[in-house]
């Protein structure tokens, strides 16, 4: 009899034990998965991984409810393990859109500089065409209201190479993209009030 | 069969029919409404797509609000078990609230993108209308750099209206209302020379003079803001011809280098045939007058130029003009071929009345 309590009684304690180990809050993970929401937002993943970063925070949110009603229950019922395996994946998730928004921004970062390369060419080429434009009363006053436009493409150019520095990629991008039409639209210009004027 | 045992196996019966019966029917009242949340979900991602967050911020956080309230439902009743959950029908009509909620919020997020698409792109068209400054082809190098500014900026407002960032659209207007701004002031401040009633009175008198002096012999009316060469005979229009005027064509001339086609009475000094002039033709005009020195010493007087500046000369009205635009540093340039035909019936002597604004008799 002693040997069956004693077994019985042994039985009891590792079951209890048993719903011990599911049945505590995982706050450690949660804080780190908020924590790595936290980083991918630092990472600027809501501009350049978006979509990623909504579903991490929406799954964030999904575990924290999972949590709370597991909370709601008698100690001995709590059972955290879809939680666990749900923070888990916010951590994991929220990792890979930091990598993916450190690949997007370097990538919108190399296509900004580019179009600044291509940009400042242009610039430079419509430059180039005015200075050898030739002098004369018909074309002075055309040629001084080119280098106005020309000095307006140079400061939007300007703007843009800053919000590069200051890692606005997007903006930049936007920027050159319009300065550079504007200096090859000037181009055109010059090359239409040379003909116009007799002079190629 | 006794009786007793006949009722006591019907009841049996009965129970076990209606436990069935409960089994069946339970499942469906107590159902995590998975789907009903998924729906929700989707629209959800639809508005965000469509930038509901930016263009309905308040309604789109009280959806937002909403949604954690259904999610944290949604959770607890996931939580109990099967037999003990209570509230999934209370539930389950909650979350279609929501869906059409979202998705009345989404009809309304589309027909407000449209509506603000076709604004900005009328903003962006009005202000594109102002740059052109109704085709004079300013020149004028301030006015220039202004508009070409304002031209970049808004093909980047273009941009965002066509990705259907009209939040960045819409900021980016309002940052170049203030320079379109300047812009306009500076047309209406050109504009208001060409409505000032003294003015208009000054120059409807030379134009009176003009159709006088053209009764005995042909002379030439220059309407400045029409750009156009009025040839008169006879007391009547015989010929119009456009005209290119100075780049800074607007103003009355002051001063050498200003830019600026004088107003006035001249008469033209010398006939300039192709040997004589770069411009096919030329005829000199005797710019400056009395009045034009007049002005100008009445300039340096006030301060209003430079003491060291010259009064300038050589206007004249010549050929390899034709370009619709203002170029000329104060000549009046014609096309090659209406100089032509001017040349051939122009004379030394010949009035050149030059005005502001006229309207013909």
């Amino acid at each position: 009899m002693r040997k069956r309590e004693f077994v019985l009684l042994a039985v009891a304690f590792l079951t209890l034990a048993g719903l011990g180990a599911c049945s505590s809050e995982p706050a450690e993970e949660l804080a780190a998965a908020r924590a790595a929401i936290d980083e991918a937002r630092a990472a600027e993943a809501e501009t350049y991984a978006p979509e990623q970063m909504d579903e991490m925070t929406q799954k964030l949110r999904d575990a924290e409810a999972a949590v709370q009603a597991e909370n709601e229950k008698f100690a001995l019922f709590r059972d955290y393990e879809a939680a666990n395996s749900a923070l888990a994946e916010v951590r994991e998730g929220a990792q890979e859109a930091v990598q993916t928004a450190n690949t997007e921004k370097e990538r919108v970062r190399q296509e900004a500089e580019q179009a600044l390369v291509e940009a400042e060419a242009a610039l430079n080429s419509a430059q180039t065409a005015l200075e050898n434009a030739p002098r004369g009363k018909g074309t002075r006053a055309d040629i001084a209201a080119l280098n106005a436009d020309l000095e307006a493409v140079r400061s939007a150019l300007e703007s843009a190479r800053q919000a590069i520095q200051a890692g606005q990629y997007m903006q930049a991008k936007n920027q050159i993209t319009s300065a550079k039409s504007q200096a090859e639209s000037v181009e055109n210009e010059i090359e239409q009030a040379l003909s116009r004027s007799g002079r190629s | 069969m006794p009786l007793n045992k006949v009722g006591g196996g019907q009841h049996k019966w009965m129970g076990g029919l209606g436990l069935l019966l409960l089994l069946i029917l339970l499942p469906g009242c107590r159902e995590i409404p998975t789907s009903d949340w998924e729906r929700v979900q989707a629209v959800r991602k639809e508005l965000l797509r469509n930038r509901a967050d930016q263009l309905f911020t308040e309604e789109f956080s009280r959806f937002e609000e909403r949604n954690e309230v259904l999610r944290r439902s949604l959770y607890q009743a996931a939580a109990k078990s099967f037999l003990f959950r209570t509230g999934i029908t209370e539930l389950r009509v909650a979350l279609n609230a929501q869906w059409r909620s979202g998705d009345a919020l989404l009809e309304v997020v589309r027909r407000t993108k449209q509506q603000l698409e076709a604004e900005l792109s009328g903003e962006v068209a009005v202000i594109e209308g102002l740059l052109e400054a109704r085709g004079m082809g300013i020149l004028d190098q301030g006015y220039r750099r202004n508009r070409k500014e304002v031209q970049i900026r808004l093909a980047e407002v273009r941009h965002f209206i066509e990705i259907g960032d009209f939040d960045a659209a819409a900021r980016l207007i309002d940052e170049l209302a203030s320079r379109s701004s300047e812009i306009r002031r500076d047309l209406e401040e050109m504009e208001n020379r060409y409505s000032d009633p003294e003015l208009l009175r000054y120059w409807s008198s030379l134009r009176r003079k003009a159709y006088e002096y053209s009764i005995e012999r042909p002379a030439l009316l220059i309407d400045k803001y029409h750009r156009t060469v009025y040839l008169l005979e006879g007391g009547a229009v015989r010929s119009r011809f456009a005209a290119d005027l100075g780049w800074n064509g607007w103003s009355d001339k002051i001063r050498e280098g200003d830019g600026a086609t004088p107003e006035g009475e001249y008469r033209i000094r010398k006939q300039k045939g192709p040997e004589d002039t770069d411009y096919f033709r030329a005829l000199l005009l005797d710019y400056p007058n009395e009045a034009d020195r007049y002005q100008f010493a009445r300039a340096v007087r006030e301060g209003r130029i430079d003491s060291r500046s010259r009064i300038g000369g050589m206007i004249e009205l010549h050929g390899e003009g034709g370009r619709g635009r203002n170029w000329t540093d104060g000549c009046i340039a014609l096309s090659s071929r209406d100089m032509a035909g001017l040349y051939d019936l122009a004379y030394v002597g010949m009035p050149v009345v030059i005005v502001g604004k006229c309207e013909l008799e």
